[in-house]
C-alpha cells in the first residue's frame, strides 16, 4: 500500500510536448544560425568591398595631375569604376562607410580631400535623404554624416532641427550649426527654445575652440534671452572670449534668481576683475544661498578693498554656516595678509619684559565671541614689516571684531590705540630726505610718535652709461648684421648639390664683400639635400633658388626676328647679369592687331570660361587660320577638359544624360514609350545618348534593360571611328563628347604634346 | 645605397593602405605588417631601413616592438610611432624605449612622409 502515488500523465502529451519543445529549440537555432551567417556574411562582404575600395580611394586623395600618363589612364579607369560602383546602395554606403573612417585617421590636406571626393560622388545626397526619415536614429546619423564631412551646403537642412522635441536630433542639430558655418552660433542662440545641457555646453565650446580664424560675436547681446540656458551659455562664453565689455549686464545678472546665472556672472565678475561690482555682490550676499555665498566670498577676495574689511568681519562673526564663515576668514587674510592669526588651540606664552621692549610684535587678541575663547581671532601685525608701528594716542579703537566703532562709543579718551601699517595705508608716506639713513621721527606730526621704514624692498637704481650701439650709430656698420647673417648661412652644415653646375662661374672673379649684395657674384645654384653627396661650397657664394628660372627650355637666347616668331605662345628669357652673360630676361612679342584681339578674347574666355564654352572655342578654332589662334584654342580646351575631368568630374558626368534629347522625355515616359524611345535612340542617336544608355542599363525593368542594351551596342557600333581617322599614336581617353572635326584632331594632339610634355 | 625599405605596422587596414599606397608614391618599398607577431617574424629576416608603427596592435604593441628592435634585435633601425592615444605617457615610453619620432593621428600623410625621409636623413 501506497500513501503517495505520482500522478498518471499521458505518454502522448509527454512525447507532443517532447516533440514541440524539440521544434522550439531546433528552429531557435536555426534562426539564430541563419542571422549569424547573414550578419558574418555581409560583414565579409562589407570588409572585401572596403579592401577593394581602399585602393581606389588612396587614387583619388593622392593624384597628382603632374603624374605620369600610366598614372593618369589609371587615375579615369578608377573614375570610371568608382562611378558604376556608386549606383548601388551598398557600395554607396560602404563607401560612405569608408571615407568617415578615414576622416577620423588623416589630417591635412588629405582630409580636405576626402571631403571633397564624398562630395564629388555625391554621397552627401545620401544623408540629405536620411534628414527626411522619421526615425529620429537615422536623422540623428544623417546630420552626424554632413557635419563631420564639413558639407556647409547641409546647413539650411539641419538648423531647422535645431528645436526638434526629440533631445539626440536636437543636440546633433546644435552642434551642426555650430560646427558648419561661423555665424551658426549666432543662428543658436538666437533660435534654441530649449534648455542646453551642461556636456552640451562644454561641447560647444569645444567646437567653437577648435575653429580655425573664428571671430567671436559679442556675446553680451544674448544676455537679455528670455531662455535662461541661453544667457547662462553666453556668460560661459563672454568668460572664456574674456569680452569684458558687458560689465554692467553681468553684474545687474548676480541679481538673476536663478542661481546658476548668479554663479556664473560672479565668476566671470571675478575674472574680469570688475571692482565696481563690489557694493552689488555685498548687497546680495545676505539673501543668498550657501553655495552662492562662497562664490561671492570668493570674488570679494579678489576685488574687495580695506573698507570691505568690516562687511567680512561682520560675516565672521554673523555666519551660522561653517565653511562661509571659514570662506570669510580666507577673504578677510586674501585682502589683507594675516590679519587674522590662527588662534585655536595656540598656547599662549606669557611675554617677558625683554619681549615687550623689543617692539616689534605686537598682538591684538580679539574674542569673537564671549563665551568662547577657543575661536579667538587675532590681528598680527603683518611679519614682512617688523617696525612699522604706529601708535594714534585718541583714535579710534579697533574693538574685537575688526570694527572701528563710532565716536562716542566706548572710547577711552586719551588712550593710546595702535593699529597696523596695513590700517594706515590711506595715509600719504611722508619722509625726510635723510629716509634711507634709517628710522627718523616723522617732523610736524606731533600725533605720530615713531614712523620706522625699511627701505630694503626698493630696487637699486643706478646710473650707468648706456653702450654704444655699433648697427645704429655707425655707417659704416650699418650693413653688418647682413653680413653676419650670410656668414653665418654660410657655417650651416648643409649638404648641398648644384643643381646647374654650367652657371658656375669662376670663384676668383671677384671676392664677395658681405656688406653688400651684388648679384653679379652669384656663382652656383644648390638646393638642399638631406643626404651625403655634394661637396659644401666656398664662403663666399650665396645661395638663391633659381632652379624655376633657368629650366632648360625656357633658356634660350633672344634673337633679332622674335618678334615674327610667332609658331606658338612662348615665353624667351634675358637675364642679362652683367659680365657674367649667363642669364636671359624675357622678351616681349608683339602680335598683329587682329590676332591680338582674338588673343585677347581667348585669355578673357581662359578667365572665366569653363567646359561650356569648347563648342565656342571649337567654331572660333574653324573659323581662324593662324596657328597661333589655333594652338592658344587648343590650350584651353585642353585646360578646360583637364579641369572638368578632374574636379568636377561626377558632376560633368551627371550633366552629360541631360545633354541628350531623350533624357526629358524618358523621365516622363511610361515603359512602352521608353521602349519605343529606346528603338529610336537606337536608329538616330549619336555620342549624347551614350551616358543615358549606359544609365538604362542598369534599369530594373528588364525589357528595358535589354533594350537599353541593344541600343547602346548598336550606337557604340556606330559610333566606333574608322582606322584611317584615329591620330596616331593618341593615348587620350575617348571621351563621349569627342567629334570627328579637324579642330578635334588639332585637340587631340595638343593633348597628346602635352601629356608628353609633362612625362 | 638609396634606403628605401619601409616596415609599416598598423591593424587599421584602411589607413595602412593609404599611408602604403602614398609611400610607393615616393618611392619607398614598403612591406606591411597588420599585428606585432608578423612584424616580428618579419625582422627575423629583413631588416628595413626604416619602422612606421602603430602603438595599439594585436599580440604585441608598438612600445614592445620598439624593445625587440632595440634590445632583442641590437637594430637603430629609425621607428617612427603612429598613436591615436598621443598622451604624455605614451609618447614618454616610446621615447624611452627609442622611438626615433612620435606622431599623432589624425596623420598628415605629407608630414609623416616628411618625417620618414628626415628619419632616414640622419641615418
Amino acid at each position: 500500500m501506497t500513501l503517495i502515488s505520482a500522478p498518471k500523465i499521458d505518454t502522448d502529451l509527454l512525447w507532443a510536448l517532447a516533440l514541440f519543445f524539440g521544434m522550439l529549440m531546433l528552429v531557435y537555432f536555426v534562426t539564430v544560425f541563419y542571422f549569424r551567417n547573414r550578419i558574418s556574411k555581409t560583414h565579409h562582404k562589407v570588409r572585401q568591398k572596403k579592401r577593394e575600395l581602399s585602393p581606389m580611394i588612396s587614387e583619388f586623395l593622392f593624384y597628382d595631375e603632374n603624374g605620369s600618363k600610366s598614372e593618369k589612364m589609371t587615375y579615369i579607369d578608377l573614375k570610371i569604376q568608382i562611378r558604376e560602383m556608386i549606383h548601388y546602395p551598398f557600395d554607396r554606403k560602404v563607401l560612405t562607410d569608408v571615407l568617415m573612417d578615414l576622416r577620423k585617421d588623416v589630417a591635412g590636406q588629405s582630409r580636405k580631400d576626402l571631403f571633397r571626393l564624398y562630395k564629388d560622388l555625391e554621397l552627401h545626397k545620401d544623408a540629405y535623404k536620411k534628414l527626411e526619415s522619421w526615425r529620429w536614429q537615422v536623422i540623428s546619423k544623417g546630420i552626424l554624416e554632413l557635419t563631420q564631412m564639413q558639407v556647409v551646403e547641409a546647413y539650411g537642412h539641419i538648423n531647422r532641427f535645431i528645436n526638434d522635441r526629440r533631445p539626440t536630433i536636437r543636440k546633433q542639430a546644435e552642434m551642426a550649426t555650430v560646427t558648419l558655418k561661423a555665424e551658426g552660433i549666432q543662428y543658436f542662440l538666437d533660435h534654441t527654445t530649449y534648455s542646453i545641457s551642461e556636456w552640451q555646453q562644454v561641447k560647444l565650446i569645444d567646437e567653437l575652440k577648435s575653429k580655425e580664424s573664428f571671430h567671436p560675436p559679442p556675446f553680451r547681446l544674448w544676455l537679455t534671452s528670455r531662455n535662461n540656458d541661453v544667457v547662462l551659455f553666453s556668460l560661459r562664453l563672454i568668460k572664456h572670449y574674456q569680452q569684458n565689455d558687458a560689465i554692467a549686464s553681468i553684474i545687474t545678472l548676480v541679481q538673476h534668481k536663478n542661481d546658476q546665472i548668479k554663479k556664473e556672472a560672479i565668476l566671470c565678475l571675478k575674472t574680469f576683475n570688475a571692482v565696481q561690482a563690489v557694493p552689488t555682490l555685498k548687497r546680495v550676499f545676505a539673501n543668498a544661498a550657501e553655495e552662492i555665498k562662497m562664490y561671492l566670498l570668493d570674488a570679494l577676495s579678489h576685488l574687495a578693498a580695506q573698507e570691505d574689511l568690516p562687511f567680512l568681519q561682520e560675516i565672521v562673526e554673523n555666519e551660522s554656516s561653517f565653511r562661509v564663515k571659514n570662506k570669510a576668514v580666507g577673504a578677510i587674510n586674501t585682502i589683507s595678509p594675516e590679519v587674522v592669526m590662527p588662534s585655536k588651540d595656540i598656547e599662549t606664552q606669557p611675554l617677558g619684559p625683554n619681549a615687550l621692549r623689543a617692539g616689534t610684535e605686537r598682538e591684538t587678541s580679539l574674542t569673537e565671541k564671549e563665551g568662547t575663547p577657543s575661536e579667538s581671532i587675532s590681528v598680527e601685525h603683518p611679519q614682512n614689516h617688523p617696525g612699522k608701528e604706529t601708535t594714534i594716542p585718541n583714535s579710534d579703537k579697533v574693538t574685537d571684531s575688526g570694527h572701528v566703532p563710532s565716536s562716542g562709543g566706548d572710547r577711552e579718551v586719551g588712550a593710546p590705540v595702535t593699529l597696523s601699517d596695513q590700517e594706515l595705508s590711506f595715509l600719504p608716506w611722508v619722509t625726510s630726505a635723510e629716509t634711507d639713513e634709517g628710522a627718523q621721527p616723522v617732523d610736524g606730526n606731533k600725533e605720530i610718535e615713531e614712523v620706522l621704514f625699511t627701505l630694503d624692498f626698493l630696487p637699486i637704481v643706478t646710473s650707468e652709461e648706456k653702450e654704444e650701439e655699433p648697427w645704429e650709430t655707425s655707417q659704416e656698420t650699418k650693413t653688418t648684421p647682413v653680413a653676419i647673417k650670410l656668414h653665418a648661412i654660410h657655417e650651416m652644415e648643409v649638404d648641398h648639390e648644384i643643381i646647374h653646375p654650367e652657371l658656375k662661374t669662376d670663384s676668383n672673379a671677384g671676392e664677395s664683400t658681405p656688406s653688400s649684395l651684388n648679384l653679379n657674384q652669384m656663382k652656383v645654384v644648390y638646393e638642399e639635400l638631406c643626404g651625403d653627396f655634394a661637396p659644401v661650397p666656398d664662403e663666399g657664394d650665396v645661395f638663391i633658388e633659381w632652379a624655376q628660372v633657368f629650366s632648360d627650355t625656357k633658356r634660350t637666347e633672344a634673337t633679332e626676328n622674335s618678334e615674327q616668331d610667332l609658331e606658338g605662345p612662348s615665353l624667351d628669357f634675358e637675364l642679362n647679369l652683367g659680365e657674367t652673360g649667363h642669364f636671359w630676361m624675357p622678351k616681349a612679342h608683339f602680335y598683329p592687331d587682329d590676332i591680338m584681339e582674338n588673343m585677347m578674347l581667348l585669355a578673357q574666355i581662359e578667365e572665366l570660361g569653363d567646359q561650356r564654352e569648347i563648342p565656342f572655342l571649337k567654331e572660333m578654332g574653324q573659323n581662324n587660320a593662324s596657328p597661333v589662334i589655333q594652338g592658344r584654342i587648343a590650350d584651353i580646351i585642353s585646360k578646360f577638359t583637364r579641369e572638368g575631368g578632374s574636379a568636377s568630374f561626377f558632376k560633368a558626368m551627371e550633366f552629360e544624360p541631360i545633354d541628350s534629347v531623350f533624357h526629358e522625355i524618358l523621365a516622363k515616359s511610361d515603359v512602352e514609350c521608353k521602349l519605343m524611345l529606346l528603338q529610336e535612340m537606337a536608329q538616330v542617336g549619336d555620342q549624347k545618348e551614350v551616358p543615358l544608355l549606359k544609365t538604362l542599363v542598369n534599369d530594373g525593368n528588364p525589357r528595358i534593360k535589354k533594350m537599353a542594351q541593344a541600343a547602346l551596342e548598336t550606337v557604340l557600333t556606330r559610333l566606333a571611328p574608322e582606322p584611317n581617322t584615329q591620330v596616331a599614336g593618341s593615348t587620350r581617353p575617348k571621351d563621349p563628347s569627342d567629334g570627328n572635326t579637324l579642330f578635334d584632331q588639332l585637340a587631340s594632339s595638343m593633348f597628346q604634346n602635352y601629356a608628353d610634355n609633362h612625362e | 645605397m638609396l634606403k628605401n625599405q619601409l616596415l609599416l605596422a598598423d591593424d587599421d587596414e584602411l589607413l595602412a593602405a593609404l599611408l602604403k599606397f602614398r609611400f610607393i608614391k615616393e618611392g619607398y618599398t614598403v612591406h606591411q605588417c597588420k599585428d606585432g607577431k608578423e612584424v616580428k617574424e618579419y625582422l627575423t629576416t629583413h631588416e628595413p631601413d626604416i619602422i612606421v608603427s602603430d602603438i595599439m596592435m594585436p599580440y604585441f604593441s608598438g612600445i614592445e616592438l620598439i624593445g625587440h628592435v632595440r634590445n632583442d634585435l641590437g637594430s637603430k633601425t629609425p621607428i617612427i610611432i603612429i598613436s591615436s592615444a598621443g598622451n604624455e605617457e605614451n609618447v614618454l615610453s616610446a621615447f624611452d624605449m627609442g622611438a626615433n619620432d612620435f606622431i599623432s593621428k589624425p596623420v598628415s600623410p605629407a608630414e609623416l612622409m616628411v618625417r620618414v625621409a628626415r628619419q632616414i636623413c640622419k641615418t
